[in-house]
C-alpha cells in the first residue's frame, strides 16, 4: 500500500516538466499550429533557468528567466513561420538543433564545462519533506513537491479557463478550427496563433525550470524526451486540459514503475532511458488500433 | 535556358547564398562570443580543416557518410515523407555490420563486408519501413513514431556496444575492432578517410540514375510534387508511403555500415551521434537532388571539422555546429516556402 | 439617392489573369431586397466580396447614401454597417451558436471573461425576435443547413448591420427551408434592413426580390425591377441567349448567338449523329450520401454511355456534378449502386483506358511544378518505363509529337506552372486522349507487317495530322467542363478533339455546368437538379432547350423524370 502511495508520489513528481510543455503544446494545437519544437524549448528553459539561478543567486529569478527565455525562443520560432511563411517543421527541428547546440556551448563558455552544472543556491523547496516521510496515503501522495509541481497542477483548469471561458481563448481556438472565421470577422488569426505560440514557449521554459532547478543542477540533455512525450500526450488527451493531465499522468506512472523497477529488476540502464519512448509510441499505437475499431462498428 | 528556368535557378541560387552567408555570420558570431581568442578561432574554423592532412582526410570520410545520410533524408521528404529516425537507423546498420563482421571472423575478405554492409542497410530500412507502414495501416504520424523508434534504438544500441559487444581489453566504450580482412584500405593514413568512399560515390550515382531515370523514382518526384496528382494518374499511394521509408531507412543504414567498415572499423558508443539530423540539413541544402548532395555534404562537412579543429584549439566546443545548422533551416525556408516539405502543412 | 452605388468596379486577379469584374456598376436602394444575378464565373462573388472588404478593387468606387468610402478589410465594412454571409458557412463547429454568433463582439464579465449566459441570452433574444428557431446553447455541428443559415444572419444582426450580403444562401436548403429564408428576409427588409442576394437561381429571385441585376462576363449587363421579370426571361439573360434587352417576352433563341458572353460558344463544330455500340461506362443506382443528416449528394443514379456517343450531364453548381465527377473517375466510392466499366466494376487506380479531364485542371490534372514533358507522360508509365527504365526516344517522340498535334505553346523542360490555361488543358488532352503506348506499337507493328515494312517508325515525327489522327483513343473518356477559362480557338480545339474521338468510337462521358457546350455536343442530355436525374433527352435539331434550362433549375415537375 506504502508503496503505492510512493509509485504515485514519484509520478505526479515526475510529471511537472511533461504537464507543462504538455499544456505549451496544448495551447499551440488548438491555434493550429504545429509545433515541434517542445523539446527545445524545454530545453533552452533549463539552461536559462539554471544561468539567472548561478548568476543571481535566487532560484524565483531562475524561474523566471527560464519561462522568458522559453518564450523568447518561442517567439522566434513563430515569427519566422508566420511571418517569413517558413515552413513549421524545418523550422521546429531548428529549434531542437540551436536548444541543443547553443545550450551546450553556452555551458561550456559560462561554466567551463559541458557537463553537470550545479546551482549553488540549491534546489526548489518542497513541501514539508519531513512530513511526507509518515504522513497518511494522501499525503505520501500530494506532499513533498516543490513549488513548481503544484503551480503546474494549478494550471491546468487555469488553461481550462483561459479556452473555455474567455473571449481570448475562444478566438484562439477558432484560429485553429477555422480560421476562415476569424477573417471574415475582421480579426487575423495569425496574431493567435503567434501568442499561442509564445505561450506555449513559456509553458516549455517553466518545464525546463523545473527539471534544473527541481534538480538543483543544469544537466545536459535533462529532457530526455520529455517534449516528444508532451506533443504525444496532447493528441493522446484529446486536445482538452484534463485529458492531457490524464495522458501526463500515465506517461509520469509508467516512469515512475520503471524506476521502481530497476531497484528488484536487473534491467539493464539502456532500457530504462528507452522506456519513456516505447511507452509513448506504444500508447500512439494504441490508440490508433482503438481508433480504428471504434470507427469500423 | 527559358526565362522561367533562369528566374527559378536564380531564386535557388540567392536561397543557398543567404543560407551560407547567414551560416559564415553566425559561426563568426559563436566564435567571437564563446572562444577566449577570437583570432585563433576564426583562423582554426575556417583554414585548418585544409591544413594537414589529418583535418583534411577526416572531413572527406565524413562528407562520403553525409552524402548517404543526404540521401536519405532526401529520398523520403522528396515524397513527402517524414523519416526523422535517422539517428537510430544510422547507430544500428553501424551495430548490426559490426556484429556480422565480428560473427564471421574468417570468413571470405570480399562476402562477408559486403554482406555485413546489406545486413546494415536492412536493418536502417526495416526501422524505416515499420514507421511507414504504421502510417498506412494505422494513421500513426510516421514523423513520431520514426523519431520514438529512433530514440529508443539509439539507446538499445548503448547497451549491446557497452555490453555483449564491449571490447574487454579496451578502456573505451566500443566493440572490438573488425578483423582487417574485413576493412576498407586507409587513404590518407592518420585520418579515417578510406576507400570506402568509391561504393559511396557510386551509390550516389546509383541513386541519381534511380530518381532521374525509372519508374521509380519518377513516380517518387510525382508523389512529393502533388500528391493528389498522383492519385490521379494512377499511383499506388500506399507502396509510396511505405517504400521511400524503407529505401531512406536503408541508405541510413549504410551510412552506418561504411562508417565502421571505412572510417572506425568499430562502433564506438555514440559516435554517428547527430549524422540524422545533419542529413536532413544536407537535403535540405541540397533541395532533395542526389547529385547536389555532394556540395552540400561538404558544406557540413566542412562546419564540422572547423568546429573539431576550434575545439582542440580555441577552447569552443564542437556544438556550435547545431546552431550554425539551425541557422542554415531557417535561412533556407523562410521566405521561399520550400515546397519540398510543403506537404507538412497539408497534411494537417 | 440609393442606399448603395458601386461604380465601374474592376478587378483582375493576378494569379490567374482573369478579370472577374469589368466595369462593374451596382446600384441598390435603401430597404430593397436586391437579387444580383448570374452564371457561375460571371463576377457576382467577387463584386460582393470588394463591398466587404475581402478583396480590393483595381479600380472604381463605392458610394454609401452618396457618400464615398473606403473598404480595405471586414472591419472597415463592418464598421460601415455591412455584413456578408458566404456561400460556404464560415463557422466553428465545436462552439455553440451564441459563441459563434457573438464570436469577436463577445459580451464579458468583469472585463476579462466571457459571459455566457448574457451571450446565450441576448443571442436568444435576436433570434426570437427574427423568427429564428435556434436555440443559443446547441453546438453549431449538429445544426442544419437551414439553421446555419440563420445563424449567419445572426453573426450579421450581432453586429449592427444595416446592409447584408447573401451569397448563394439556398443552395444548400430544401424548398421548406428556403420558404422560411424568405419570410426572414421579408420581416428584415421590413425593419429596415437592405438585402443584396447572390444567386444563379432564377426561379427564386421572382418570389423574393424587389430588384434584379444582371452579371455577365465581369460586367453588370441590366438592372431590372421586379415589375418587368418574366422568369424565362431571366434565365435567358443570365445565360446569355439574348442580345439585346429588347427580346424580354420572348422564347430565348437556341444556338448560335455569338455574343460576348462566356455562355455561348459558338465554336461552331459540327457533327453527324452517332452510331452508339454496347455500352462501355454505367451507372447503376448510385447514391452519395456522405453525412447521415444532410441531403445525398448523388441521389439513385443510373446512365449508360455506350461506344461512339457523348452523353452530356449538365446541371448548375452545387447540384452534384461535382461528386458524379469523383464517382466517374474511380475517386470516391458511392455508399449504395455500383459504377462499371466494361461490366466490370471500375479500378480504383486508373491506368490507360479510361481517360479522365478534370474540371480541377490546375491541382488535379497537373503537376505543376513538373515540366510539360513529365506531365505528358505521367499516364501511360507503363509504356514509357519499361522494365522500369525510362525510354527516353520513346517519351522524347511522344512529347514532341503531342507538342506539335495540340498545337502546345511550350517547351518540353519548361514548368507546367508557366503555361497559359489554354495549353495546360492541352497538355491534359495530349495525355488523356494517347492510346496506351504499347497498345498502339502492336497495333501499328501489325498493320506495317501486313503491309510488308518492317520497319516502320512507331510514331512519325512531329506535327503531321496524318500522325495526329492515326491515334486510337482509349474507350472510356470523362470530360469535366473542358473550356471553362479557355478562349475561343482553344475550345474550338478541344471540342473538335472530343468530336474526333467519339467518331472514332470512344465512350465519353462529358459533365459541364455550361449548358450551350451541352447542347452543342450531347447526342444525349441527362439534367441533373439536386443529386438526381430530372430529365433525359436525346439531342437533335428539335431538342426543347427551354425545358432543359428549366429541368437545371429545378422548374421540372417530378413526372418530368425520365
Amino acid at each position: 500500500m506504502s508503496d503505492i502511495a510512493a509509485l504515485a508520489g514519484d509520478a505526479l513528481g515526475l510529471m511537472t516538466p511533461i504537464l507543462f510543455a504538455a499544456l505549451g503544446g496544448l495551447l499551440s494545437e488548438l491555434s493550429g499550429m504545429l509545433n515541434i519544437a517542445l523539446e527545445g524549448l524545454i530545453g533552452v528553459g533549463a539552461f536559462g533557468a539554471a544561468v539567472a539561478a548561478i548568476q543571481s543567486g535566487s532560484l524565483a529569478a531562475g524561474v523566471v528567466f527560464g519561462a522568458a527565455t522559453g518564450a523568447f525562443v518561442a517567439w522566434g520560432f513563430g515569427a519566422a513561420t508566420l511571418r517569413l511563411r517558413a515552413n513549421g517543421f524545418v523550422t521546429g527541428l531548428a529549434v531542437n538543433l540551436l536548444a541543443s547546440g547553443i545550450t551546450v556551448s553556452f555551458s561550456a563558455r559560462l561554466f567551463q564545462t559541458k557537463g553537470v552544472v550545479k546551482v549553488a543556491a540549491g534546489a526548489l523547496p518542497v513541501l514539508s519533506p519531513e512530513a511526507a516521510g509518515q504522513a497518511s496515503f494522501l499525503g505520501r501522495i500530494f506532499l513533498g513537491h516543490d513549488a513548481l509541481a503544484y503551480a503546474s497542477w494549478v494550471a491546468v483548469p487555469l488553461v481550462w479557463l483561459l479556452m473555455a471561458r474567455t473571449p481570448f481563448g475562444m478566438r484562439l481556438r477558432a484560429a485553429g478550427s477555422n480560421p476562415r472565421a476569424l477573417v471574415t470577422l475582421g480579426k487575423r488569426p495569425e496574431r493567435y496563433k503567434l501568442v499561442a505560440i509564445v505561450l506555449s514557449g513559456l509553458a516549455c521554459g517553466l518545464a525546463g525550470a523545473s527539471l534544473s532547478l527541481g534538480l538543483g543542477a543544469y544537466v545536459p540533455n535533462a529532457t530526455a524526451g520529455r517534449g516528444w512525450i508532451a506533443l504525444v500526450a496532447v493528441y493522446l488527451g484529446g486536445r482538452n486540459p484534463a485529458g492531457v493531465l490524464a495522458a501526463c499522468f500515465v506517461f509520469a506512472l509508467a516512469s515512475s514503475l520503471a524506476n521502481y523497477a530497476q531497484g528488484f529488476l536487473t534491467v539493464p540502464a539502456d532500457f530504462i532511458l528507452a522506456l519513456p519512448y516505447l511507452i509513448t509510441l506504444a500508447a500512439l499505437v494504441l490508440a490508433a488500433v482503438l481508433g480504428k475499431l471504434k470507427a469500423t462498428r | 535556358m527559358n526565362e522561367t528556368r533562369r528566374t527559378e535557378l536564380k531564386g535557388r541560387a540567392l536561397t543557398l547564398g543567404l543560407a551560407l552567408g547567414g551560416a559564415f555570420a553566425v559561426t563568426v558570431l559563436l566564435l567571437w562570443a564563446l572562444s577566449s581568442s577570437f583570432g585563433d578561432a576564426f583562423r582554426l574554423f575556417f583554414a585548418a580543416p585544409f591544413g594537414n592532412t589529418y583535418y583534411l582526410g577526416n572531413m572527406l570520410a565524413e562528407v562520403g557518410i553525409l552524402v548517404l545520410a543526404g540521401l536519405g533524408a532526401g529520398v523520403a521528404f522528396g515524397s513527402r515523407n517524414f523519416n526523422l529516425g535517422g539517428e537510430g537507423q544510422v547507430y544500428l546498420g553501424s551495430v548490426v555490420t559490426a556484429a556480422t563482421c565480428l560473427a564471421l571472423p574468417s570468413g571470405n575478405p570480399v562476402l562477408v563486408p559486403v554482406l555485413a554492409a546489406i545486413a546494415g542497410a536492412l536493418s536502417g530500412s526495416l526501422l524505416g519501413w515499420l514507421s511507414g507502414q504504421l502510417r498506412l495501416s494505422l494513421g500513426v504520424d510516421e514523423l513520431i513514431s520514426s523519431f520514438l523508434v529512433s530514440a529508443a534504438v539509439v539507446y538499445f544500441c548503448d547497451f549491446v556496444v557497452t555490453g555483449p559487444l564491449q571490447d574487454p581489453s579496451s578502456n573505451f566504450q566500443a566493440t572490438g575492432p573488425i578483423p582487417e580482412a574485413f576493412r576498407f584500405a586507409r587513404i590518407m593514413p592518420p585520418s579515417s578517410l578510406s576507400t570506402a568512399v568509391v561504393p559511396v560515390l557510386a551509390i550516389l550515382v546509383l541513386m541519381a540514375v534511380l530518381l532521374a531515370r525509372t519508374r521509380f523514382g519518377f513516380e517518387l518526384s510525382l508523389m512529393g510534387k502533388n500528391a493528389e496528382f498522383a492519385r490521379y494518374v494512377g499511383i499506388d499511394q500506399g507502396f509510396y508511403r511505405t517504400a521511400p521509408m524503407a529505401l531512406s531507412g536503408a541508405l541510413y543504414g549504410l551510412a552506418g555500415a561504411f562508417l565502421v567498415l571505412g572510417s572506425q572499423y568499430r562502433v564506438m558508443k555514440g559516435f554517428s551521434a547527430g549524422i540524422g539530423w545533419t542529413g536532413i540539413a544536407v537535403a535540405l541544402v541540397a533541395g532533395n537532388a542526389p547529385l547536389a548532395m555532394l556540395p552540400a555534404a561538404f558544406l557540413f562537412g566542412y562546419l564540422d571539422a572547423g568546429a573539431k579543429a576550434v575545439m582542440v584549439g580555441a577552447d569552443v566546443t564542437q556544438e556550435i555546429v547545431s546552431v550554425v545548422q539551425a541557422a542554415v533551416f531557417i535561412f533556407i525556408t523562410a521566405r521561399f516556402a520550400d515546397r519540398f516539405l510543403a506537404g507538412r502543412k497539408e497534411k494537417r | 439617392m440609393p442606399a448603395l452605388l458601386m461604380e465601374g468596379i474592376r478587378k483582375r486577379y493576378l494569379t490567374s489573369g482573369a478579370r472577374a469584374n469589368d466595369g462593374a456598376t451596382l446600384e441598390v436602394r435603401d430597404r430593397e431586397i436586391h437579387a444580383l444575378v448570374g452564371e457561375n464565373g460571371a463576377g457576382k462573388t467577387t463584386l460582393m466580396k470588394i463591398l466587404y472588404g475581402l478583396e480590393r478593387p483595381d479600380s472604381g468606387r463605392i458610394l454609401l447614401d452618396g457618400k464615398a468610402v473606403a473598404i480595405p478589410n471586414p472591419a472597415a465594412a463592418a464598421l460601415c454597417g455591412i455584413g456578408m454571409v458566404s456561400q460556404h458557412a464560415e463557422i466553428v463547429g465545436e462552439f455553440t451558436v451564441a459563441q459563434n454568433v457573438s464570436l469577436c463582439a463577445e459580451p464579458r464579465r468583469f472585463a476579462f471573461f466571457y459571459d455566457r449566459k448574457a451571450a446565450e441570452r441576448e443571442v436568444g433574444r435576436l433570434a426570437a425576435e427574427n423568427g429564428f428557431g435556434l436555440d443559443p446553447r446547441v453546438p453549431a455541428s449538429s445544426l442544419s443547413a437551414a439553421e446555419i443559415q440563420e445563424l449567419e444572419i445572426l453573426k450579421l444582426l450581432w453586429r449592427r448591420a444595416s446592409l447584408l450580403i447573401l451569397d448563394e444562401p439556398t443552395s444548400l436548403l430544401a424548398e421548406h427551408e428556403v420558404e422560411g429564408l424568405f419570410s426572414s428576409l421579408k420581416r428584415l427588409r421590413a425593419a429596415g434592413k437592405t438585402i443584396i442576394l447572390i444567386t444563379h437561381k432564377a426561379a427564386e429571385v421572382k418570389r423574393i426580390a424587389d430588384a434584379v441585376t444582371v452579371m455577365r462576363a465581369g460586367r453588370t449587363f441590366i438592372r431590372l425591377s421586379a415589375a418587368d421579370l418574366a422568369e424565362a426571361d431571366l434565365a435567358g439573360l443570365m445565360m446569355g441567349a439574348h442580345d439585346a434587352v429588347g427580346e424580354a417576352g420572348g422564347r430565348p433563341a437556341t444556338e448560335g448567338t455569338a455574343s460576348g458572353s462566356p455562355a455561348a460558344l459558338g465554336t461552331g463544330v459540327r457533327k453527324d449523329s452517332a452510331v452508339a455500340g454496347p455500352a462501355v461506362f454505367e451507372m447503376r443506382r448510385v447514391t452519395v450520401a456522405r453525412q447521415r443528416r444532410a441531403r445525398p449528394s448523388i441521389d439513385d443514379l443510373s446512365l449508360a454511355v455506350r461506344s461512339g456517343e457523348i452523353v452530356g450531364v449538365c446541371g448548375l453548381a452545387g447540384n452534384g456534378l461535382a461528386e458524379l465527377e469523383d464517382l466517374a473517375a474511380g475517386i470516391g466510392k458511392p455508399t449504395r449502386g455500383s459504377v462499371l466499366l466494361s461490366g466490370k466494376p471500375l479500378p480504383r487506380r486508373r491506368e490507360g483506358g479510361r481517360g479522365y479531364v478534370p474540371t480541377d485542371r490546375l491541382w488535379r490534372g497537373s503537376s505543376l511544378y513538373s515540366s510539360v514533358g513529365e506531365n505528358l507522360a505521367a499516364l501511360d508509365r507503363r509504356s514509357f518505363f519499361p522494365r522500369g527504365f525510362e525510354d527516353r526516344k520513346a517519351v522524347g517522340r511522344f512529347v514532341e509529337e503531342s507538342i506539335g498535334c495540340y498545337g502546345i505553346a511550350g517547351s518540353p523542360t519548361q514548368r507546367l506552372g508557366t503555361l497559359s490555361g489554354g495549353n495546360i488543358q492541352k497538355v491534359i488532352l495530349a495525355r488523356e486522349l494517347a492510346e496506351p503506348k504499347r497498345a498502339r506499337l502492336s497495333r501499328v507493328r501489325a498493320a506495317a507487317g501486313r503491309a510488308g515494312f518492317l520497319h516502320a517508325s512507331s510514331v512519325r515525327a512531329s506535327g503531321t495530322r496524318d500522325a495526329c489522327v492515326e491515334d486510337q483513343g482509349p474507350p472510356f473518356l470523362l470530360f469535366c467542363n473542358p473550356v471553362q477559362g479557355l478562349d475561343m480557338a482553344s475550345s474550338a480545339f478541344v471540342h473538335g478533339r472530343l468530336v474526333e474521338e467519339r467518331d472514332r468510337g470512344s465512350a465519353i462521358l462529358l459533365l459541364s455546368s455550361n449548358l450551350d457546350e451541352v447542347l452543342e455536343l450531347s447526342d444525349r442530355i441527362i439534367v441533373m437538379h439536386r443529386g438526381a436525374a430530372v430529365l433525359e433527352v436525346r439531342n437533335g435539331p428539335l431538342v426543347d432547350r427551354s425545358a432543359i434550362e428549366d429541368a437545371m433549375l429545378g422548374l421540372a415537375s417530378p413526372e418530368e423524370r425520365r
